[in-house]
């Protein structure tokens, strides 16, 4: 309605000028001018047009909106006038709040929300295990029943635990492995989470163990597999060869509790012996179940914590064998030391502080060229102001013109956004783990976009427009706006502006230079065994259904049919792939006639290896022997040390024949081997252990190492052809070149480096644009002063150096405070450094180089517009 | 062009209002009348600019100090003509007195002889 009538006024307002200048004009007509004249002159009798209505309008003042609508129009056809100055502010408003608003959308589904379908995820904390030694842990079933029972504080509570088996749907002959959940009953009712299709399993099915073989499937399991088929409810899917009934489909999205990884389905808890055979449900050690709790609506989390500590100092003293000294750690899902957001936190930390650097800058860089603008604009401004417009009217008027570049800029930036969101990936290990995460744009992101945007509109666009609306009136109507001169204080500001930005640029320069460095340092160090020219063939045979005894003689023969294998020059295998993301086994050994000190660690990392495991790696054997076809079940135990170990066991002795106990077994130590990198590149040497395959038959799980002397992918079907042909149905989950698998294993230094590399650069670019608008301002506004130093006999080297000692003075104090800042804050990457100090001097120096050489360019292009000066006309002005 | 511009004296603030609720005493007028009828009668020495002359013709209607209708000016043009409303005509009065009363002030400070 309102609106409506605005346009009425407008429509008035604008038939009263027309009829002003119709009259005037046929006045003119009847003194007798000449028709066009009479016209021409009427108008320009009359003044600036839209500027009178303007100032009209403004006396109706109207709402709010209106008025914010009006003046959008008003700025809209001003940023029309100034398609390089638009674009410029927009594409790097855009980058900042874009990125902005990708992270942010990370966060969101990392953090904040991270668990899809499931209702109030809020309300949800982690409740883990505290190990003697301080590790959080997964705590065991009887432990889960008692926090169930016992507490308060929860709404309920569910037990989860991560299994990876192989399915085979009811008419198919290979195995596949997936990635599913045991769960407890409850599972469902407690998350929120309904079906889909069919039905979810609830707490009536617990009819006893084993006895209720039941499955839900995922979403996507259920699309993929069986073509999202209805009739799939009742059918059978065999797993670890037993059968089990699919009975519901659970909600596309929904991808079960552990954040970050896809669960394709859910097995009722009471079935774990069946899908994972080997863990009791009974014993309180070992533990295998993650414990999610829902609190009360009027539950806090320090109740359930403190509920939860007092339980677990009841169950330390009633079960001392197993739960002695063993804590108990309540926390917000995010918080969560399992899970995928365990490992991002610490880099979405650094990117949340990364894109909100970026935005600074971009902010700054906008703001200085609104600045410059302002000289330009100053009779503009003073015109409108002596039109009666009063300030608060000017600054909200400049502002908007801000609000529309920034709102240009979020709405670039959201759709940079809805196209970044999956560059998640990049920053995920590519470990063997399905990843499912809630990645997208929705409303909560566009809300906090808009917000952000409206907040940057301010943050560039406040001090120019108190700056621009105080223009000096009478100067900049006098001089015509010719010659009008920034005025001290707004230069200053432009200048200090110019300098954070060189200041930012300089510290995520060095920072990437460091990174840099550090990555080219890990890529050229040796993690101590050679990768180049291995195929690695990861196996597991439980789904098999082989025993660790019968897996152990399968491996055996494997290897020795592959060693027959034409191009093979060496095989053997380990159960873990050292530098690789998955898995680790460590022990807390008791060392013959060595007394460990109260505070010492006792847990040593641990590898089980088959034989001429070393000479495969090329880790050279020091002492003693390698493990050999000797060493069976029945022979004396053995096992291998690294010299780290050695060292700090056996100092000045032959470790060979010292003997340790672990599992309530002794080892006699047979050789000793040189270390290597057992988990990353920039690991200080640490004490390892080697046990032999033939010896240790507790797992069905081996990866196959093959090495030749070619390209190792020639291998792989020579490898599956020789598994196959012991066991036509055993499983092989992948296969792949070690070196590259290792150079995966680098990630994190790749990642750091590309990333800061990149934002470096934006930084640089964005600081070089600041200086360029600053100087190329100033010299177009000293032309008249370069003109008259000219015709007093100043030759262009003069006016060179005059310009570029200007800009050189920002551009050094950028660079002198940015390497302060950068020592500063490069002590916080000191764990993403490898080989190269915080303080490295050639970093720094070629930062401050790489920064003055760009500074020089953007001074010499405007210094060189100074020197083109014509002294004649420049002086022809006044 | 410069002598034109120094005959030339910028209305007060608030005069202009003044200057507007007199002319239209005489009648219905519209904005174009209105700033012929101050320049011809201040001898060609004020010049209404239209960005001050609008705004306040507006001012004065939302103050309902005038009121305004679109009529035909007797050349046959549509115009949008402002007339006085009793509250306006009670304005002027105030404002006229309080503008005799200034310019008695200003004057008998002008005419007292200069000491020093």
């Amino acid at each position: 309605m309102s609106i409506f009538h605005r346009s009425q006024h407008d429509r008035d307002l604008d038939a009263e000028v027309q009829s002003h200048l119709q009259m005037a004009a046929q006045d003119r007509l009847e003194r007798g001018e000449p028709a066009h004249d009479a016209r021409d002159a009427a108008l320009r009798e009359f003044g600036n047009v839209s500027l009178v209505k303007e100032a009209t309008r403004e006396i109706w003042g109207g709402s709010t909106t209106e008025r914010l609508l009006q003046d959008l129009r008003f700025g809209a056809r001003t940023l029309r006038k100034t398609p390089g100055f638009t674009l410029v502010a927009v594409l790097s408003l855009a980058l900042g709040i874009g990125g902005n608003a990708t992270v942010f959308s990370w966060v969101q589904a990392v953090l904040l929300h991270p668990l899809a379908g499931v209702s109030q995820s809020d309300r949800l904390v982690a409740i883990e295990s505290v190990m003697p030694d301080g590790e959080y842990h997964t705590s065991s079933y009887p432990d889960y029943k008692d926090f169930r029972d016992q507490s308060h504080a929860f709404s309920g509570m569910v037990g989860v635990e991560l299994v990876n088996t192989d399915l085979r749907l009811q008419n198919e002959t290979h195995f596949q492995r997936d990635w599913g959940e045991i769960v407890t009953e409850n599972f469902f009712d407690v998350l929120g989470v309904h079906a889909a299709l069919g039905r979810m399993f609830g707490p009536a099915d617990a009819h006893g163990l084993n006895s209720d073989p039941l499955v839900v499937l995922s979403y996507g399991f259920w699309q993929r597999r069986f073509a999202g088929d209805p009739t799939v409810i009742g059918k059978t899917i065999e797993m670890d060869r037993h059968s089990f009934t699919v009975i519901g489909i659970a909600p596309r999205g929904f991808t079960g509790a552990i954040v970050g990884i896809a669960a394709e389905y859910w097995v009722p808890m009471m079935m774990q012996p069946a899908a994972l055979p080997g863990e009791s449900m009974e014993e309180r050690s070992p533990t295998f179940i993650h414990i999610i709790g829902r609190l009360k609506p009027d539950a806090s989390l320090q109740q359930a914590s403190s509920e939860l500590h007092t339980i677990s100092a009841r169950l330390q003293s009633q079960y001392p064998a197993n739960s002695k000294n063993v804590g108990v750690y309540v926390c917000p899902l995010w918080e969560a030391h399992y899970g995928l957001q365990a490992f991002l936190l610490p880099v979405l930390s650094f990117l949340m502080i990364v894109v909100a650097l970026v935005l600074l800058i971009a902010c700054a860089n906008v703001a200085n060229l609104l600045l410059a603008r302002a000289t330009v604009r100053e009779r503009e401004i003073a015109v409108r102001a002596a039109l009666g417009a009063s300030r608060s009217r000017l600054v909200r008027q400049l502002l908007s013109e801000s609000l529309l570049l920034a709102l240009l800029g979020g709405g670039l930036g959201i759709l940079l956004a809805y196209s970044a969101t999956n560059w998640l990936m990049f920053f995920l290990p590519p470990a063997h783990l399905p990843i499912g995460l809630p990645l997208g744009i929705d409303g909560r992101i566009v809300a906090f976009t808009v917000v952000l945007t409206v907040l940057t509109a301010f943050v560039f666009g406040l001090a120019p427009a108190l700056q621009t609306s105080r223009p000096n009136m009478n100067r900049a109507l006098q001089e015509g706006g010719r010659t009008a001169s920034a005025s001290a204080g707004r230069r200053r500001l432009r200048n200090l502006l110019v300098v954070s930005e060189t200041v930012l640029a300089v510290m995520l320069l060095v920072g990437a230079g460091l990174l840099v460095r550090s990555f080219r340092a890990a890529e050229a160090s040796s993690p101590g065994f050679n990768p180049s020219n291995v195929l690695l063939t990861a196996m597991d045979l439980r789904g098999n259904g082989y025993t660790g005894a019968q897996a152990a003689a399968f491996y055996d023969r494997l290897i020795q049919q592959l060693r027959t294998v034409p191009g093979v020059q060496a095989a053997s295998l380990e159960r873990w792939v050292p530098m690789w993301f998955t898995g680790r086994g460590y022990t807390r050994p008791t060392i013959e006639g060595y007394t460990f000190r109260r505070e010492e660690d006792r847990a040593i990392d641990y590898n089980v290896v088959g034989q001429e495991y070393f000479s495969t790696m090329e880790i050279p054997l020091l002492r003693g022997r390698d493990f050999s076809q000797r060493d069976s079940r029945d022979s004396q135990l053995v096992c291998i040390v690294n010299e780290s170990m050695a060292k700090r066991f056996w100092p000045g002795q032959d470790p060979i024949g010292h003997r340790l106990n672990s599992w309530d077994r002794w080892w006699t130590v047979v050789g000793v081997v040189k270390d290597i990198k057992y988990h990353s590149m920039n690991e200080r040497p640490e004490s390892f252990l080697y046990f032999p395959f033939s010896q240790d038959t507790s797992g069905t799980d081996a990866n196959i190492l093959v090495r030749t002397a070619g390209d190792p992918m020639q291998l792989l079907s020579a490898v599956r052809a020789q598994v196959h042909a012991i066991d036509a149905g055993a499983t092989i989950i992948d296969s792949d070149d070690l070196s590259g698998l290792l150079s995966v294993s680098l990630f994190t230094y790749r990642v750091a480096a590309t990333l800061s590399s990149i934002l470096g650069l934006l930084g640089l670019l964005l600081a070089s644009i600041g200086l360029y608008g600053v100087l190329s301002y100033s010299v177009s506004q000293r032309r008249q002063e370069i003109g008259i130093r000219m015709a007093l006999g100043a030759n262009r080297k003069d006016v060179l150096r005059l310009v570029v000692s200007a800009g050189l003075k920002l551009t050094l104090l950028g660079i002198a405070a940015g390497i302060f800042a950068a020592l500063i804050f490069s002590t916080a990457l000191r764990s993403l450094l490898f080989g190269v100090r915080s303080t490295d001097p050639a970093t720094l120096v070629a930062v401050a180089v790489l920064l003055l050489c760009v500074g020089l360019i953007a001074c010499y292009l405007p210094a060189r517009r100074a020197m083109a000066v014509d002294p004649i006309v420049a002086l022809r002005h006044e | 062009m410069k002598s034109q511009y120094q005959n030339r004296i910028e209305l007060l603030q608030g005069t202009l209002d003044l200057l507007i609720l007199q002319t239209l005493l005489w009648g219905p007028q519209h904005g174009y009348g209105i700033s012929q009828v101050i320049r011809t009668q201040s001898g060609e020495v004020l010049q209404v600019d239209t960005g001050s002359l609008y705004p306040a013709l507006h001012r004065l209607e939302k103050q309902k100090w005038i009121k305004s209708e679109w009529k035909l000016t007797e050349k046959n043009q549509e115009a949008k003509f402002y007339q006085l409303t009793a509250a306006g005509r009670k304005q002027l009065a105030e404002e006229r007195s309080r503008w005799e009363q200034l310019s008695d002030a200003i004057g008998a400070v002008l005419k007292n002889p200069v000491i020093g």
